[in-house]
Protein backbone atom coordinates (compact mmCIF):
# COMPACT_ATOMS: atom_id res chain seq x y z
CA UNK A 1 0.00 0.00 0.00
CA UNK A 2 2.45 2.74 1.20
CA UNK A 3 4.88 1.83 -2.32
CA UNK A 4 1.67 2.57 -4.63
CA UNK A 5 0.70 5.63 -2.36
CA UNK A 6 4.20 7.15 -3.70
CA UNK A 7 3.99 6.19 -6.82
CA UNK A 8 0.69 8.23 -7.09
CA UNK A 9 2.44 10.88 -5.09
CA UNK A 10 5.18 10.64 -7.74
CA UNK A 11 3.15 10.71 -10.90
CA UNK A 12 0.80 13.60 -9.54
CA UNK A 13 4.31 15.67 -8.76
CA UNK A 14 6.38 14.93 -11.81
CA UNK A 15 5.54 16.36 -15.10
CA UNK A 16 6.63 15.64 -18.45
CA UNK A 17 6.61 17.28 -21.69
CA UNK A 18 4.57 15.70 -24.51
CA UNK A 19 3.68 17.23 -27.89
CA UNK A 20 0.39 16.84 -29.09
CA UNK A 21 -0.37 17.38 -33.01
CA UNK A 22 -3.80 17.54 -34.09
CA UNK A 23 -5.86 17.49 -37.56
CA UNK A 24 -9.10 19.61 -38.03
CA UNK A 25 -11.48 19.42 -40.40
CA UNK A 26 -10.90 21.84 -43.05
CA UNK A 27 -14.60 22.69 -43.55
CA UNK A 28 -14.29 24.68 -40.14
CA UNK A 29 -14.40 28.49 -39.93
CA UNK A 30 -11.19 30.64 -38.02
CA UNK A 31 -13.68 31.06 -35.36
CA UNK A 32 -14.84 27.54 -34.99
CA UNK A 33 -11.08 26.73 -34.76
CA UNK A 34 -10.19 28.95 -32.27
CA UNK A 35 -13.05 28.15 -30.20
CA UNK A 36 -12.25 24.24 -30.09
CA UNK A 37 -8.25 25.30 -29.39
CA UNK A 38 -9.55 27.41 -26.76
CA UNK A 39 -11.57 24.12 -24.72
CA UNK A 40 -8.60 21.90 -25.18
CA UNK A 41 -6.59 24.46 -23.59
CA UNK A 42 -8.92 24.54 -20.87
CA UNK A 43 -9.00 20.72 -20.59
CA UNK A 44 -5.35 20.20 -20.84
CA UNK A 45 -4.96 23.21 -17.92
CA UNK A 46 -7.30 21.22 -15.43
CA UNK A 47 -4.03 18.57 -15.02
CA UNK A 48 -1.02 20.51 -16.58
CA UNK A 49 0.31 23.69 -18.54
CA UNK A 50 0.58 24.80 -22.42
CA UNK A 51 4.30 25.23 -22.83
CA UNK A 52 3.72 26.42 -26.74
CA UNK A 53 1.09 26.57 -28.85
CA UNK A 54 1.29 26.90 -33.08
CA UNK A 55 -0.98 26.45 -35.67
CA UNK A 56 0.31 26.15 -39.32
CA UNK A 57 -2.98 26.89 -41.26
CA UNK A 58 -4.55 24.93 -44.04
CA UNK A 59 -2.57 22.69 -45.49
CA UNK A 60 -2.93 19.90 -47.93
CA UNK A 61 -2.69 16.03 -47.00
CA UNK A 62 -0.20 13.30 -48.47
CA UNK A 63 -3.39 11.36 -49.17
CA UNK A 64 -7.14 11.43 -48.05
CA UNK A 65 -8.29 10.91 -44.76
CA UNK A 66 -12.00 10.98 -44.12
CA UNK A 67 -12.80 12.33 -47.44
CA UNK A 68 -10.81 15.30 -46.74
CA UNK A 69 -8.07 16.55 -49.09
CA UNK A 70 -6.92 19.28 -46.22
CA UNK A 71 -6.33 20.03 -42.97
CA UNK A 72 -5.77 22.48 -40.48
CA UNK A 73 -2.54 21.51 -38.43
CA UNK A 74 -1.99 22.74 -34.90
CA UNK A 75 0.92 21.67 -32.39
CA UNK A 76 1.03 21.88 -28.80
CA UNK A 77 3.41 21.50 -26.48
CA UNK A 78 2.51 20.66 -23.48
CA UNK A 79 2.92 19.76 -19.51
CA UNK A 80 1.31 16.55 -18.03
CA UNK A 81 1.63 13.92 -15.90
CA UNK A 82 2.72 10.82 -18.14
CA UNK A 83 -1.34 8.79 -16.39
CA UNK A 84 -3.26 12.10 -18.31
CA UNK A 85 -2.45 10.89 -21.71
CA UNK A 86 -4.66 8.19 -21.72
CA UNK A 87 -7.67 10.84 -20.82
CA UNK A 88 -5.78 13.37 -23.68
CA UNK A 89 -5.94 10.56 -26.35
CA UNK A 90 -9.56 9.22 -26.06
CA UNK A 91 -10.72 13.67 -26.02
CA UNK A 92 -9.06 13.24 -28.94
CA UNK A 93 -10.72 10.28 -30.28
CA UNK A 94 -14.44 11.09 -29.27
CA UNK A 95 -14.04 14.62 -31.20
CA UNK A 96 -15.44 14.11 -34.53
CA UNK A 97 -13.91 17.67 -36.12
CA UNK A 98 -10.55 16.01 -34.98
CA UNK A 99 -9.73 14.25 -38.26
CA UNK A 100 -5.98 12.58 -36.72
CA UNK A 101 -3.84 13.20 -33.77
CA UNK A 102 -0.38 12.75 -32.58
CA UNK A 103 1.09 12.20 -28.70
CA UNK A 104 4.54 11.97 -28.65
CA UNK A 105 7.11 12.35 -25.25
CA UNK A 106 9.36 15.36 -26.10
CA UNK A 107 13.32 14.20 -26.01
CA UNK A 108 15.90 15.92 -23.67
CA UNK A 109 16.64 19.19 -24.77
CA UNK A 110 14.12 19.83 -27.03
CA UNK A 111 13.46 23.30 -28.63
CA UNK A 112 10.28 24.39 -30.45
CA UNK A 113 10.42 26.65 -33.24
CA UNK A 114 7.44 28.28 -34.53
CA UNK A 115 6.23 27.35 -37.64
CA UNK A 116 6.17 30.63 -39.54
CA UNK A 117 9.85 31.74 -37.69
CA UNK A 118 11.40 28.69 -39.85
CA UNK A 119 14.05 30.29 -42.54
CA UNK A 120 13.31 29.30 -46.27
CA UNK A 121 11.10 26.52 -46.32
CA UNK A 122 11.08 25.86 -49.57
CA UNK A 123 14.14 28.00 -51.10
CA UNK A 124 16.67 25.85 -49.09
CA UNK A 125 18.72 23.87 -51.70
CA UNK A 126 21.97 22.87 -50.09
CA UNK A 127 25.55 22.06 -51.39
CA UNK A 128 24.65 22.71 -55.22
CA UNK A 129 24.19 26.49 -54.38
CA UNK A 130 27.99 26.69 -52.66
CA UNK A 131 29.86 27.57 -55.90
CA UNK A 132 27.12 30.02 -56.74
CA UNK A 133 27.23 31.70 -54.04
CA UNK A 134 30.80 32.87 -53.95
CA UNK A 135 30.06 34.90 -57.19
CA UNK A 136 27.98 37.71 -55.77
CA UNK A 137 30.17 38.07 -52.91
CA UNK A 138 33.18 38.77 -54.95
CA UNK A 139 30.97 41.29 -57.55
CA UNK A 140 29.98 42.81 -53.74
CA UNK A 141 33.63 43.73 -53.15
CA UNK A 142 34.56 45.23 -56.31
CA UNK A 143 31.31 47.34 -55.96
CA UNK A 144 32.23 48.26 -52.18
CA UNK A 145 35.88 49.56 -53.10
CA UNK A 146 35.31 51.94 -55.74
CA UNK A 147 32.63 54.10 -53.62
CA UNK A 148 35.24 53.86 -50.86
CA UNK A 149 37.74 55.88 -53.09
CA UNK A 150 35.45 58.63 -54.02
CA UNK A 151 34.67 59.98 -51.22
CA UNK A 152 37.94 59.80 -49.96
CA UNK A 153 38.71 62.55 -52.48
CA UNK A 154 35.93 64.46 -52.18
CA UNK A 155 36.93 64.26 -48.16
CA UNK A 156 40.83 65.59 -48.64
CA UNK A 157 39.84 68.12 -51.39
CA UNK A 158 37.70 70.64 -48.85
CA UNK A 159 39.55 69.80 -45.89
CA UNK A 160 42.64 72.41 -45.67
CA UNK A 161 39.59 75.21 -46.13
CA UNK A 162 37.56 73.90 -43.70
CA UNK A 163 40.19 72.87 -41.17
CA UNK A 164 41.72 76.77 -41.38
CA UNK A 165 38.29 77.85 -40.29
CA UNK A 166 37.72 76.08 -37.63
CA UNK A 167 41.42 76.45 -36.60
CA UNK A 168 40.75 80.19 -36.88
CA UNK A 169 37.47 80.16 -35.02
CA UNK A 170 38.80 78.16 -32.29
CA UNK A 171 41.81 80.46 -31.60
CA UNK A 172 39.33 83.63 -31.89
CA UNK A 173 37.02 82.18 -29.54
CA UNK A 174 39.02 80.61 -26.86
CA UNK A 175 42.04 81.47 -24.41
CA UNK A 176 44.20 78.52 -24.62
CA UNK A 177 46.47 77.61 -21.53
CA UNK A 178 48.84 75.85 -22.10
CA UNK B 1 11.85 22.21 -36.19
CA UNK B 2 15.12 22.61 -35.91
CA UNK B 3 17.09 23.88 -39.22
CA UNK B 4 18.84 20.78 -40.19
CA UNK B 5 22.43 21.02 -43.04
CA UNK B 6 22.29 18.31 -44.82
CA UNK B 7 24.83 16.87 -47.49
CA UNK B 8 24.87 13.57 -49.55
CA UNK B 9 27.88 11.84 -49.24
CA UNK B 10 27.78 10.63 -52.62
CA UNK B 11 31.80 10.70 -53.14
CA UNK B 12 32.05 7.39 -51.06
CA UNK B 13 30.62 4.04 -52.43
CA UNK B 14 28.06 2.22 -50.43
CA UNK B 15 29.03 0.51 -47.64
CA UNK B 16 31.20 3.31 -46.87
CA UNK B 17 29.28 6.44 -46.40
CA UNK B 18 29.25 8.06 -43.26
CA UNK B 19 26.28 8.70 -41.17
CA UNK B 20 24.83 12.74 -42.30
CA UNK B 21 22.96 13.09 -38.41
CA UNK B 22 26.55 12.01 -36.40
CA UNK B 23 28.18 14.57 -38.58
CA UNK B 24 26.65 17.09 -37.79
CA UNK B 25 26.41 15.96 -34.18
CA UNK B 26 22.25 15.57 -34.29
CA UNK B 27 20.83 13.30 -31.23
CA UNK B 28 17.31 13.24 -32.50
CA UNK B 29 15.31 13.75 -35.67
CA UNK B 30 12.39 15.46 -35.96
CA UNK B 31 9.32 14.38 -37.57
CA UNK B 32 7.73 17.52 -38.26
CA UNK B 33 11.02 18.77 -40.97
CA UNK B 34 9.73 16.54 -44.20
CA UNK B 35 12.69 18.10 -46.48
CA UNK B 36 15.31 15.60 -44.25
CA UNK B 37 13.11 12.89 -44.28
CA UNK B 38 12.53 13.19 -48.26
CA UNK B 39 16.07 12.19 -48.35
CA UNK B 40 15.99 9.02 -47.13
CA UNK B 41 12.90 8.05 -48.77
CA UNK B 42 12.45 5.99 -52.38
CA UNK B 43 10.88 7.58 -55.54
CA UNK B 44 8.31 4.98 -54.32
CA UNK B 45 8.41 6.52 -50.90
CA UNK B 46 9.75 3.37 -49.26
CA UNK B 47 12.59 3.40 -46.79
CA UNK B 48 15.83 3.48 -48.07
CA UNK B 49 18.27 1.05 -46.53
CA UNK B 50 21.31 2.50 -44.73
CA UNK B 51 23.79 0.76 -46.04
CA UNK B 52 23.08 3.25 -49.31
CA UNK B 53 22.62 6.03 -47.21
CA UNK B 54 25.34 5.74 -44.76
CA UNK B 55 22.90 6.25 -41.44
CA UNK B 56 24.55 4.91 -38.28
CA UNK B 57 22.15 2.01 -36.73
CA UNK B 58 21.55 4.45 -33.73
CA UNK B 59 20.26 6.69 -36.35
CA UNK B 60 18.24 4.54 -38.46
CA UNK B 61 15.81 3.23 -36.02
CA UNK B 62 15.31 7.21 -34.72
CA UNK B 63 14.84 8.31 -38.65
CA UNK B 64 12.18 4.99 -39.77
CA UNK B 65 10.40 5.96 -36.55
CA UNK B 66 10.17 9.16 -37.49
CA UNK B 67 9.59 8.65 -40.82
CA UNK B 68 6.38 6.68 -39.95
CA UNK B 69 5.07 9.08 -37.09
CA UNK B 70 5.25 12.04 -40.49
CA UNK B 71 3.07 9.01 -42.75
CA UNK B 72 0.86 9.01 -39.94
CA UNK B 73 0.25 12.67 -39.81
CA UNK B 74 -0.29 12.56 -43.52
CA UNK B 75 3.03 15.01 -44.24
CA UNK B 76 4.79 11.92 -46.44
CA UNK B 77 2.88 9.47 -48.27
CA UNK B 78 2.85 5.87 -47.57
CA UNK B 79 3.16 5.11 -51.12
CA UNK B 80 3.31 7.04 -54.56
Amino acid sequence: MTKKEEVAEESVAEMQGYEVMLILKPTLLEAAVGKKLKEFDEFIKSAGKVTAQDNWGKRRLAYRIKQCDEGVYVVYNIEIPPSFTKEVNQHLQIDPEVIRHLIMAIPEGYIYTKFSEEPDQEEEKPARKAPSAVKPRAAIKKKEVKPAEAPKDEGIAPSPEALDAKLNKLLEGEDLNI
Amino acid sequence: MAKYIFSTNQKFPPGKRRCTFCTNQMKDIDYKDVKTLKHFLNAFRKIKGHYYTGVCLNHQKKLSNAIKRARHMALVPFTN
